[in-house]
């Protein structure tokens, strides 16, 4: 028999719950009504790049030179090259924190984060060790493990406020097609972009268009593209170590050549086919990741332009949930992707698995 | 009309034809959730296989609306 105490709280609704709906009251009258009184407060509708921005005017990891007649033009410090560095920041911060006082302290009982990190792992571990064997599976293992957690980092990280929201103002000369607003001084030298008197601004006052300091990671092509070179060149490397030459022969098989001509060109063929096919995942891999997280993105800050309470917060739990698939997928991709490769080719059986 | 403006508006409905490839992808997704859900409702033991299974089929029919989104982003935005 256990006995269940009743807490009986002096607000009928609990007390966090109040606060959260003034939040969202306050957040409604500074969009909706502000404007007339405080004019900073409307959202504005961003700008749009694909491409990643310099977290600073002439910000560059590796500045630009010129040796003779060859001009390199240099590697800017971008606004999603330091989202990934927070993100990363984010897992080792978990590491010395979370893991290290189970793994090195005294302490016997696994802290409740600690046990959730184990939980994942354990799903991961499984996963791959029924994919590819318990033997590959602590070489395959750490792979798809970091794809997925650094995926899982950078998406998660990017919905922190902030990112995409605190920038520098980036002068906007031609008219085009970029949305610029006049800027409004609030405190100190910080400015907010007015979107309340964005139509009658074109009178001279100079308008600027925002360069966030920080972007998601994943909404620049680059942080995809390069998960998917390396899973790519993974598929390459553990298709020759489980299988030596033999992995070659899957695309080249030339020994059919020559005892079935006929069938054996269309394997080539075919076979020449599929080993262009590995090339095209990096394609797949990447615009699936990119689109994703940028459609994502997008579509938070145009409907968080325009209805600013209930349903932007909706839309970010759902982005965190897209951004928790996404690195899931990404994962489960690559260990697919290798295990295909270690298997040896249809006709004969493999004893291992 | 100037030209720019002309550029503009052939860039919305270029965007808006390339989203087009999306019904496919749509429909491929419909189908392996349906197929997905069919056979865990017969066989709730091996849900979780089939669930990898189905995800990992989705997501290859939604690469494809991803494709033509990506289209349409450059479309509009390069």
């Amino acid at each position: 028999m256990t006995t269940t105490t009743i807490k009986t709280s002096k607000w009928k609704y609990g007390f966090k719950r109040w606060i959260i709906i003034g939040l969202l009251v306050l957040a409604g009258v500074l969009a909706f009504v502000g404007p007339r009184w405080f004019g900073p407060f409307k959202p504005i509708i961003p700008t749009v790049t694909l491409a990643s921005e310099e977290i600073w005017p002439g910000a560059h990891i590796i500045p630009a030179f010129a040796i003779g007649g060859f001009s390199f033009p240099g590697v800017p410090f971008s606004n999603t090259i330091l989202a990934i560095l927070l993100a990363d920041l984010a897992l080792i911060l978990i590491a010395i924190f979370i893991v290290r006082p189970y793994v090195r302290g005294s302490n016997p009982v696994p802290s409740k984060p600690y046990a959730a990190l184990e939980m994942l792992m354990d799903y991961f571990w499984n996963l791959v060790k029924e994919s590819v064997g318990a033997k590959w599976a602590w070489r395959v293992f750490p792979i798809v493990m970091t794809i997925f957690l650094i995926i899982l980092s950078a998406n998660w990280t990017k919905m922190l406020p902030g990112y995409e929201t605190i920038g520098w103002l980036k002068p906007v000369e031609g008219e085009a097609h970029v949305k610029s607003y006049p800027a409004v001084p609030i405190a100190g030298g910080l400015y907010a972009l007015n979107a309340a008197d964005a139509g009658h601004a074109a009178g001279g006052s100079p308008t600027y268009e925002l360069v966030p300091f920080l972007r998601g990671a994943a909404t620049d092509i680059n942080f995809p593209a390069s998960l998917a070179v390396f899973t790519v060149a993974g598929i390459f490397v553990f298709g020759v170590w489980a299988l030596k030459g033999k992995f070659f022969e899957k695309y080249f098989p030339f020994q059919r050549l020559i005892s079935v001509p006929v069938f054996g060109a269309i394997d080539l063929l075919v076979g020449v086919l599929e080993f262009m096919l590995e090339f095209v995942k990096v394609i797949s891999l990447t615009l699936r990741l990119f689109g994703n997280i940028f459609a994502g993105g997008l579509i938070l800050l145009i409907i968080g332009s325009l209805t600013v309470v209930l349903i932007p917060a909706g839309l970010a739990v759902f982005e965190l949930f897209v951004g928790t698939i996404q690195a899931y997928v990404f994962a489960l991709l690559a260990l697919i992707f290798i295990q295909m490769a270690m298997a040896a080719h249809g006709g004969e059986k493999d004893a291992g698995h | 009309m100037d030209g720019a403006s002309f550029i503009q508006a052939m860039r919305f409905i270029g965007a808006g034809l390339a989203m087009f490839g999306a019904i496919g992808a749509g429909v491929g997704v419909g189908l392996a959730a349906m197929g997905g859900v069919q056979a865990m409702g017969r066989n709730p033991d091996a849900a979780s296989t089939i669930q990898i299974n189905m995800i990992l089929g989705i997501v290859f029919a939604e690469a494809i609306a991803i494709y033509a989104m990506a289209v349409a982003l450059i479309v509009l935005f390069v």
